[in-house]
């Protein structure tokens, strides 16, 4: 069964919407076509004239939400790391099909990823946005860990999942996501962000960081910086900081092989580096204070509080343990015949996993908790695209979409129809 | 259709078949002991459709040693995934036993696609090879090497 339209084979698509980034693009290929912030600016138009005016114009994409505007502010459509504002996701979804793949929607299959610990209602709520709102012709849903252990050729896996939101282990045992083992924080990419700002703030002698809309370039010039705009929202602030942020987070963020030890390291040679606007900081200890957080284990969690926590929200209790107590946490909750297996297969994906030192410090803090016998292995890519390690979700699924055996597997519309949006549960693993 | 791993879980596959004779070979294996070791793999890696088999080593083609096999991967296939399935003799306290051992043979040198499709279909061919004792998802050398079967099978429950 392939699907067709006037006679030619449609390729089906890829979309993997994250908390940070959304990845979409044409299965097959080897990097997805379009990559967005998962980001609405949402606007309201009530027209001072005539106050019964109460338009909302939506923005979406770079280029929409480049230049700031008086009242806009800027949306995610997840909240503690699970979809909570539909609408939202369904502007966003319309824009990758529109705006960056330039498809209709109705003519390609499209293989949606998930979070591992995607509520059951979440799944047939996404079936039905597809099926119903877009009228796409077939779906599938794929976890995100799955995946990324298929691309990286194993089908048992532990997969550390560190980007923007927050750091999600799974364990994947046999292509199959072993849900009771399933850890995760809310502390990453963003939380960086935050101590990123304050790391540049305290070099720059407490002069705030400008956010990118307020950084005007002229050739053959330095940078300008335009005057703060009251009427500019703080959400879209925060957003146009991201960029800024980013920068310094790649050129100077370093994660140490043991705990890093301030004190003994007040020594080491400062880095300088050049903000976006051009001015110029130089950056000592917190460079590796800041991303040691990750590693830095919650004194104030004890078993106790995270035993009622786990009771009041079920296995999925987000806490801010360090990432290799959550990968730690996430081996024990499995059968202690897998144990060896996932120490063995270690898998790392996320943009927060590429800071240099993430893996080596992992694969320490980890083997230093493995019972004696054991070793722990990063599993390695073969990372002939370096972008492959931060994309391997997407990766994976377009390698699954475009395979002519996988063609069976999509739900059709037909299906969806016949039997309800509950066919995801039986359909998709 | 649901792909259940031999856990009876339900696993996410690439929809790849498994070919009969494949079925047929490993019932050979582990019944007859007429082949050693069976090397299977997709008709195409580009374009699977089927998990095929490539080949089997019998018993009349000379001494048989774990060493020779390794040998063979290591030349024909180093960078290239296949499914190895063979009958492993070791030695114990006890005496002489046999393990039919599973390799996924899923090389970290391999392509990305080509590491999809073996990793995404292994568990449809676990469950159609019926009474494996051992399981490897081998992805470097070191991973296959003697000493780890043996160990392997020395704990085996």
């Amino acid at each position: 069964m392939s699907f067709s339209h006037g006679g030619d084979e449609v390729g089906s698509l890829v979309m993997d919407i994250g908390t940070l980034n959304t990845k979409a693009g044409f299965a097959g290929e080897d990097t997805p076509k379009a990559i967005f912030p998962s980001f609405v600016g949402t606007r309201n138009m009530q027209d001072k004239m005539q106050e019964d005016n109460n338009e909302v114009r939506y923005y979406v994409g770079h280029k929409q939400l480049a230049s700031p505007k008086d009242n806009l502010q800027v949306e995610s459509p997840f909240e503690n790391g699970v979809i909570s504002n539909w609408d939202h996701m369904e502007r966003i979804i319309d824009h990758a099909y529109t705006a960056r793949l330039g498809v209709k929607s109705c003519d390609h299959p499209i293989l949606m990823t998930e979070v591992p610990y995607q509520p059951r209602q979440h799944r047939e709520q996404m079936l039905s946005l597809l099926f119903d709102k877009f009228d796409a012709p077939a779906v599938f849903l794929a976890k995100n860990p799955v995946l990324s252990a298929f691309a990286h050729g194993k089908y048992t896996a532990l997969v550390v999942d560190s980007g923007a939101y927050g750091t999600c282990v799974t364990p994947v045992h046999d292509g199959y996501a072993l849900t009771r083992g399933i850890v995760r924080n809310q502390f990453a990419g963003f939380s960086l962000d935050t101590l990123t700002k304050q790391l540049l703030e305290k070099a720059r002698k407490g002069e705030s960081v400008h956010p990118l809309y307020r950084i005007q370039k002229t050739k053959g010039k330095p940078a300008t910086i335009l005057p703060q705009d009251s009427n500019i929202h703080p959400s879209y602030v925060d957003y146009s900081l991201r960029g800024v942020l980013h920068d310094a987070k790649e050129q100077l963020l370093k994660i140490s092989d043991a705990p890093f030890d301030e004190q003994r390291n007040k020594s080491i040679p400062l880095q300088n580096y050049e903000l976006l606007d051009g001015s110029l900081v130089d950056i000592g200890t917190d460079r590796f204070v800041v991303p040691e957080r990750l590693f830095a284990s919650d004194e104030r969690h004890n078993n106790a509080q995270q035993q009622q926590q786990n009771d009041e929200m079920g296995e999925f209790m987000p806490h801010q343990n360090a990432v290799h107590m959550l990968a730690h946490e996430s081996i024990m909750r499995c059968d202690a015949d897998i144990r060896k297996d996932l120490y063995a297969n270690l898998i790392l994906t996320g943009g927060t996993t590429m800071i240099p030192g993430f893996a080596k410090r992992l694969e320490n803090e980890l083997q230093a908790r493995a019972p004696m016998n054991i070793k722990v292995k990063p599993a390695i890519s073969s990372a002939a695209l370096p972008t492959e390690k931060k994309y391997s979700v997407w990766i994976g699924g377009s390698i699954l979409a475009s395979l002519g055996s996988f063609q069976q597997m999509w739900i059709t519309k037909q299906e969806y129809q016949e039997q309800g949006a509950a066919i995801v549960h039986k359909k998709c693993p | 259709m649901r792909y259940l791993n031999k856990n009876n879980l339900f696993t996410m596959s690439t929809g790849v078949r498994i070919e009969d004779n494949v079925v047929t070979a490993y019932n050979d294996l582990k019944l007859k002991h007429d082949s050693r070791y069976l090397v299977l793999g997709m008709d195409d890696d580009d374009k699977p459709k089927n998990v095929v088999l490539k080949e089997a080593g019998k018993k009349e083609n000379g001494d048989f040693t774990y060493e020779s096999l390794l040998e063979k991967i290591k030349t024909e296939c180093p960078t290239v995934p296949r499914y190895i399935v063979f009958d492993f003799a070791y030695k114990t306290d006890d005496g002489d036993r046999n393990k039919i051992v599973f390799i996924a043979w899923i090389p970290d040198r391999a392509k990305v696609k080509h590491k999809m499709v073996y990793a995404g279909t292994q568990s449809e061919v676990k469950k159609k090879l019926n009474g494996l004792q051992i399981e490897i998802q081998g992805t470097d050398f070191s991973e296959i090497d003697e000493q780890t079967i043996l160990a392997k099978c020395l704990s085996y429950k």
